[in-house]
């Protein structure tokens, strides 16, 4: 902490109400991601409870859900694969969703320079994810 | 064994994970990922897809409460994210191709040297931060500066950010890392916060648990596409680890013992010594 910091003017945070969206945010992503993964997983189990973990381990029960159409087919299908992969990726998209809102308050706060960094950020990780996840498959 | 014994198990490893990571201050992954390897046997890459996931959802659940408390600073934050997401892109990226040349062995020698290093920086007492840093032109544009409320001395505290560029940099290097390894890397972002930008500590722990979730969602993203999270390890570690770390955060403070802390590096030095040692084809 600075000298100067002590007896700083202004702040430039965010409005109250953002840090409560973000937390609310950040709260129901993981409510929504754990309830998924673990009623998913008692549902994996009731189907499989007589395989052994080396049987399940040698083939990921994601491969089959990871295209939007597979994913789709296997939700409406009541499988619990496809509820297990949409659990994770409720999970991973929580923090990227954190960071859209983060972009939408520094914009409606007219911080131009913070809107630019929060988008920047959100297209590193979006293309990031979306283009090298599958070449690196 | 029997599928449902070994997820009981796997809960277990991550609620041990989380508390014991809580108790030493460096998170749930730096002891999952070598008890997934040397414990259970699991290969390296899903044992880093798993890890990452349960730090995802552990960053997510503390991160919440500090965001909520206003004790995190999203401007500083945000910024530092620019550093550690293509630092993570490109660790992860790295450990793919590693892993798909055959070069596990490698990754398992610098996992164990890059554990024995934050085992250190664990033993380590460095002193409390709030030391003055002077301001560069960068943090004065930015306006890299906040305040919080000290509940404990009920006062607000006021700071200003700055050694901008070191602490860019050693952003880069922690989102390396927990790319590569799927951990945290929360040792390494405190640093940069806490000595380069001279944040109070509460500030800087709660920013870092705040980009760590970002950090590691670039990792976990390009590891589920790339096929290497299975569910079946990822889920119920996720789910013990965030039981174990939440229990850490009510149970532990009370309970804070040295010699507990201790006991806990000097496990987890003995785990990366393993690490190293079966990196070098000693083990």
């Amino acid at each position: 902490m600075t000298a100067e910091g002590a007896r700083a003017g202004p702040t430039f945070q965010l409005p109250p109400e953002a840090y409560g969206r973000m937390a609310s945010g950040l709260r129901y992503g993981l409510l929504a991601a754990g309830t998924l993964l673990g009623v998913a997983l008692l549902f994996f189990l009731s189907r499989h409870s007589g395989e052994t973990f080396s049987q399940a381990l040698q083939q990921n029960p994601l491969r089959g859900y990871l295209s939007p159409g597979g994913l789709g087919g296997g939700l409406l299908g009541g499988h619990a694969e496809a509820f297990l992969t949409l659990g994770i990726l409720v999970l991973v998209a929580t923090p990227i969703l954190r960071v859209a809102l983060g972009a939408y308050y520094f914009h409606r706060a007219h911080d131009a320079t913070l809107t630019r960094i929060s988008l920047t950020v959100l297209v590193l990780l979006v293309v990031g994810i979306v283009v090298l996840g599958p070449l690196l498959a | 064994m029997l599928l449902w014994v070994i997820l009981l198990l796997l809960i277990a490893v991550g609620v041990a994970g989380g508390l014991l990571g809580s108790l030493a201050g460096l998170g749930g992954g730096v002891v999952i990922v070598p008890i997934l390897v040397i414990g259970l046997g699991v290969p390296l890459l899903e044992a880093i897809g798993a890890s990452a996931v349960s730090v995802l959802a552990t960053s997510t659940t503390t991160g919440a409460a500090y965001v909520r408390d206003h004790i995190t600073d999203v401007r500083i934050g945000m910024f530092l994210e620019i550093a550690t997401v293509p630092g993570a892109l490109l660790g992860v990226t790295a450990t793919l191709v590693l892993a798909k040349v055959g070069l596990q062995p490698l990754l398992l020698f610098i996992l164990g040297v890059v554990l024995l290093i934050t085992v250190l920086d664990g033993v380590r007492h460095r002193p409390a931060g709030d030391q003055p840093v002077p301001a560069d032109a960068r943090s004065l544009r930015l306006h890299l500066e906040g305040s919080y409320l000290d509940l404990h001395d009920h006062r607000e505290v006021r700071y200003r950010a700055g050694r901008t560029n070191p602490a860019f940099a050693t952003m880069f290097g922690a989102g390396l890392v927990s790319g590569m390894f799927g951990i945290g890397s929360g040792a390494l972002k405190v640093t940069a916060l806490e000595r380069f930008l001279g944040l109070p500590v509460k500030v800087a722990t709660a920013t870092s648990n705040f980009m760590i979730g970002v950090t590691v969602a670039a990792s976990s993203g390009i590891l589920l596409l790339a096929g290497a999270v299975n569910p079946l390890l990822a889920a119920p570690v996720a789910l013990g680890t965030v039981t174990g770390s939440f229990l850490g955060s009510r149970i532990l403070p009370r309970a804070r013992n040295e010699i507990l802390r201790v006991l806990f590096l000097g496990a987890v030095a003995a785990l990366a010594t393993e690490l190293v040692l079966r990196g070098a084809g000693v083990a």
